[in-house]
C-alpha cells in the first residue's frame, strides 16, 4: 500500500503540469492593450455624445425660451397699457359726471341763487 | 524597477495612467495567470478570465483608494472573476445534467497545454474534488508556497482558518487518491 502522502510529496514544488502557447504573455499584453484602447475610445465617444446631446438640447430650447420671454413681456406690457387706459377712462368718466352734474344743478337753480353761490365762492 | 507608490501615484494621474497600467500588467500577468489556470485548468478559459480581470481593474482604477496593496486588489478581482466563471460553468453543467469536475478532467486529458503525467492527472482530479475556495487555498499554499498572512489579506480569511482549510484539503486529497487506486 502506498504511503498517503506519496503523490503530494512527489509533486510538491515540482513543475506545474500546464504548458502555454509560445510568446503567450507578449501576445496577451498587446491583445489587452487593444481592448483598453477600445475601452478608452468608447468612453471618450460616450462622453462626446453626452456633451453633444446636452448642447443640442440647449440649442433646441434656447430659441423657444427667447420666444416665451418675448411673449411674456408682450403680455405684461399689454396688461399694463389696458390697466392704465381703464384708470384713465374711469377718471375721465368721473370728471364728465361731475361736469354733467354741475350743469344739471345750474339748470335747476334760479339766477339769484347762482349769483349768491358764485359770490360766496369768490369770498 | 516596479515601485508600488510611484505606480499608484501615476494611476491617479490621467495623463500617466495608461503607461502605469501597462507596467502593472507586465508585473502581475504571470502570477495571476497561474492562479487562475490552476483553478479552471483550461488555457483558453484562463486567458478570458485574465483579460476580464485586467479590464475590470482598468475600469475600476478610480475606485482603488490605495488602502490595500495593488497586488491584493488585483488578486481579489482575479479570484472574483474565477469564482464567477466557475459558478456559471457549474450552473451550465447542472442544466445539462453533467458534473463540472468530470468535464474539467475530460478537458484536461485532451488539453494540448497539459504537460503532466498520470500522477499529475490523478492529483488534479483530487484537487478538483475540493470546493472552489478550499481548492484556491490548497493551490496557493501547495504550488506557490504563499505565506498565510498574504493569503489572509487577499482572501479575507483568518490565518487559523486558512491553516485548518489547507490541512483538511490535504487529508481530502490523500483520501481521494487512496480511494482512486
Amino acid at each position: 500500500m502506498k504511503n498517503e502522502s506519496d503523490i503530494l510529496d512527489k509533486t510538491k514544488g515540482g513543475k506545474i503540469p500546464f504548458a502555454l502557447p509560445d510568446g503567450y504573455f507578449d501576445n496577451f499584453t498587446s491583445e489587452l492593450d487593444k481592448k483598453i484602447q477600445f475601452e478608452m475610445e468608447s468612453k471618450r465617444m460616450k462622453k462626446e455624445t453626452k456633451d453633444v446631446k446636452i448642447k443640442s438640447l440647449y440649442n433646441y430650447v434656447r430659441p423657444w425660451a427667447y420666444v416665451a420671454a418675448a411673449v411674456a413681456l408682450l403680455v405684461f406690457c399689454v396688461q399694463l397699457i389696458i390697466s392704465n387706459q381703464e384708470t384713465l377712462e374711469a377718471s375721465q368718466e368721473k370728471t364728465e359726471i361731475n361736469n354733467v352734474n354741475s350743469e344739471l344743478l345750474y339748470t335747476h337753480l334760479d339766477d339769484e341763487s347762482i349769483m349768491d353761490y358764485l359770490i360766496s365762492e369768490e369770498e | 524597477m516596479f515601485q508600488e507608490e510611484d505606480i499608484i501615484k501615476d494611476l491617479k494621474d490621467e495623463n500617466r495612467r495608461y503607461q502605469a497600467f501597462s507596467t502593472l500588467v507586465k508585473e502581475y500577468q504571470k502570477q495571476l495567470y497561474w492562479l487562475i489556470r490552476k483553478m479552471v485548468l483550461s488555457h483558453e478559459d484562463t486567458n478570458d478570465i485574465l483579460q476580464n480581470t485586467f479590464l475590470k481593474a482598468w475600469n475600476g482604477i478610480d475606485s482603488f483608494r490605495g488602502e490595500a496593496k495593488i497586488s491584493t486588489w488585483l488578486h481579489r478581482i482575479a479570484i472574483n472573476e474565477t469564482f464567477t466563471f466557475l459558478a456559471n460553468a457549474e450552473l451550465k453543467n447542472t442544466q445539462n445534467m453533467t458534473d463540472l469536475e468530470d468535464v474539467l478532467v475530460q478537458n484536461l486529458k485532451s488539453d494540448n497545454y497539459f504537460s503532466g503525467d498520470d500522477l499529475q492527472l490523478k492529483l488534479q482530479k483530487a484537487i478538483l474534488s475540493l470546493p472552489p475556495k478550499q481548492r484556491l487555498v490548497f493551490n496557493m499554499k501547495y504550488y506557490e508556497d504563499r505565506k498565510y498572512e498574504e493569503m489572509e489579506e487577499i482572501l479575507g480569511t483568518s490565518v487559523g482558518a486558512l491553516k485548518a482549510s489547507y490541512h483538511h484539503a490535504v487529508k481530502k486529497i490523500e483520501n481521494f487518491i487512496l480511494m482512486d487506486d
